[in-house]
């Protein structure tokens, strides 16, 4: 069966599907290539989730481009959002927030790249951008970036595939169940993608912001960055250039062999004052109370909230029991090999084994010479000397010496024409 | 006559685009990804073949070609060189550089043969050695950031140059000459070789092919005179000035 069968047959049975209340786009979608939502598709459980919270699961409309996102509890079941994947703009009004959020899928299908612009509690506008990613590994990586590029921040949440559907209620069991294995298939295939600068240079038309941006690359490629949230409390005291990594609020617990991802420690950092949160593509974000919050501008919003587990009023999921560490990427540090550079010897290898180059040397053998004057003449035996005028720099220097140039026993004459 | 220069341009250029072959992939998977590296490249080496065409305008070239049967061509020449840039601002290198010219050329007597009718011989040989320090100034930006530590080169950067430095020379002849006295004919080599200061400047354009590696064109003029020894009397210094042309493989780190 084709991959197109396979799709046409999947969105049919999410079409009579009746647990998916909302109705479904008309256009039904054949092209192979239009699956690469379905890599986001699934329940997944965010690394930081604590025993017995909640699941967020996706699942497809039937043109393939639009993803539902659902926050699931026990049997509770709340779509949270709705991303229409061709970047328009997409009215939001919630929690005293009101503007617009945007979602777009990367023109190689790769990632979802995110932008809002939401106003909240009469303060001005503040823009948002994030991005969903496929790591290699096939996690889901949830980037969300706050504030303008200069000062702005990145807040990392990964979220493992849920293995067990089992628990899930019926409704996400049947909309989830005829796309789990093309799911599984675009997944692997996204998570293979390697970034290009064609990418790159999408994500920056799109706006993306910096920090976002380099999250994304560096997911890209573990074994060149890492995203330590182990480092300074204060981003904003990290040089961008060391690209180092800070967290507001990290334990040494470790995205286990892979990311070196440290994890927030669900203290609850969040706003002291209470009014100011919101979520964001599964986040909750803190910055949109940067009159108000001292802890907003050091990072520390948006990773606490411990207590307000439930759905609260997530515009996409968030479950409140963090927003995500805030990090910045570092570059691994190579591996010393053990070899050294030694004087005298040259760079070695582990073990002291002198890599060296050598050549010898031959003189040069010279001829005896006249000088040449208006015409060449045979020096008579001592040697020549003279002066040449000029007046450029340096010096030079002749091979006149002895003179003991050779007569052949031939003599010149005319070249007859 | 000519008979080339030591190492044919061709040849240089296959070797160089074998090194960089074997090197460029290694380098990609260290520093960056498809199209991109980690961060903008600080050091560039290139090495480049090419042609050279001296100016050959001083009186001792005006008299060779005069006597022998040598033309302004027959000192022109292949080129192999190499520079080293380091990057000291957005787009501003300082190139340091050398490269090596030489023509061999064997000649006869345009109007004088031997008493058997046969052609008076010789070769003249003329290599210079320019070692140059430059500034390269980028018309363009070399690429573009994205994010903050992504970097994407631009396609076509064009630069141009301005430097000094010295030109090592040799310039000798060897094989039968005339006595114009007697007109016997003798075997003798005459040379003059030395140091002189030189300067630089250059247009040229890097096309990039990856992040790392970088096709360089360039057209450089050099200006220097060079002093003559005692085998050669009464003449002007030597005109060590030219221009040349090269294309080269640049690795960017």
């Amino acid at each position: 069966m084709t991959t197109q069968r396979i799709l046409l047959t999947t969105v049919t049975t999410i079409a009579t599907s009746a647990l998916m209340a909302a109705p479904a786009p008309a256009q039904v979608v054949t092209n192979a290539s239009t699956a690469a939502p379905l890599a986001w598709t699934g329940c997944w459980e965010p690394m930081d989730a604590m025993p017995g919270s909640g699941t967020t699961c996706i699942v497809p409309t039937l043109d393939l481009g639009t993803l539902r996102v659902l926050e699931v509890a026990g049997a509770d079941i709340k779509e949270v959002s709705r991303l229409v994947l061709d970047g328009s703009r997409q009215p939001v009004t919630t929690e005293g927030c009101f503007g617009w959020e945007s979602a777009r899928l990367a023109a190689d299908g790769g990632r979802i790249v995110l932008s809002a612009e939401v106003s909240c509690n009469g303060l001005p506008a503040q823009v948002r951008s994030g991005a969903f990613v496929i790591t290699p590994r096939g996690d889901w990586l949830h980037v969300q970036g706050s504030g303008f590029d200069d000062v702005s921040k990145a807040r990392v949440r990964i979220f493992r595939e849920s293995t067990n559907l089992v628990s899930a209620p019926e409704a996400v069991r049947r909309a989830l169940g005829p796309v789990l294995g093309i799911a599984e298939s675009t997944r692997e295939s996204v998570a293979k993608r390697t970034l290009d600068a064609k990418d790159l240079l999408e994500l920056q038309s799109l706006g993306v912001a910096t920090p976002v941006i380099d999250v994304v690359v560096a997911a890209g490629f573990p074994k060149t960055f890492m995203l330590d949230a182990g480092g300074s409390s204060d981003v904003s005291s990290v040089p961008r250039e060391q690209a180092s990594v800070a967290s507001a609020a990290t334990r040494g617990v470790y995205y286990p062999g892979y990311y070196g991802f440290g994890y927030p420690s669900f203290y609850s950092y969040g706003d002291p004052y209470g009014m100011c949160s919101m979520s964001m593509w599964g986040m909750y974000d803190y910055s949109y109370c940067a009159r108000t919050s001292q802890w907003s501008r050091y990072g520390y919003a948006g990773l606490g909230n411990y207590y307000g587990y439930g759905f609260g009023s997530g515009w996409i999921p968030g479950y409140g029991y963090g927003g995500g560490v805030v990090v910045v990427v570092r570059p691994r540090v190579p591996e010393d090999g053990g070899g050294s550079v030694v004087k005298g010897r040259g760079y070695t290898r582990n073990g002291g084994t002198a890599s060296t180059t050598g050549g010898t040397a031959q003189p040069r053998t010279r001829a005896t010479p006249a000088s040449v004057n208006a015409g060449s003449s045979r020096a008579s035996g001592g040697s020549t000397s003279g002066s040449s005028s000029g007046s450029s720099s340096g010096s030079s220097s002749g091979s006149a010496s002895s003179g003991s140039s050779s007569s052949s026993g031939r003599t010149a004459q005319p070249r007859k024409p | 006559m000519r008979i080339g220069s030591s190492i044919p341009p061709a040849m240089v250029l296959i070797a160089l685009g074998v090194a960089t072959a074997t090197v460029a992939p290694a380098a990609k998977a260290q520093t960056g990804g498809d199209g991109f590296a980690f961060r903008a490249p600080k050091v560039a080496i290139t090495l480049y073949g090419g042609f050279a065409a001296p100016s050959a305008s001083s009186d001792l070239f005006t008299f060779s070609m005069r006597e022998l049967t040598l033309g302004k061509s027959d000192f022109a020449s292949g080129q192999i060189g190499g520079d080293v840039a380091v990057s000291v601002g957005d787009r501003l290198d300082l190139v340091v550089g050398a490269s090596s010219n030489s023509s061999s050329t064997r000649s006869e007597f345009r109007d004088w043969v031997d008493n058997n009718n046969l052609p008076i011989e010789q070769t003249t040989y003329f290599r210079t050695v320019p070692l140059t320090a430059s500034l390269r100034y980028y018309l363009t930006p070399r690429g573009q950031r994205v994010g903050s530590i992504a970097w994407i080169p631009r396609r076509f950067v064009p630069f141009a140059s301005l430097g000094a430095g010295v030109v090592r020379y040799r310039f000798n002849q060897v094989g039968d000459f005339i006595d114009y006295q007697t007109l016997d004919v003798f075997a003798d080599r005459y040379e003059s070789s030395g140091t002189a200061g030189l300067l630089q400047g250059s247009v040229g354009a890097g096309w990039a092919i990856s992040p790392h590696l970088q096709l360089t064109g360039e057209v450089r003029y050099l200006r220097a005179r060079g002093e003559l020894s005692s085998d050669f009397q009464g003449f002007k210094p030597l005109d060590l000035s030219g221009a040349s042309s090269s294309v080269g493989i640049t690795l960017r780190f």
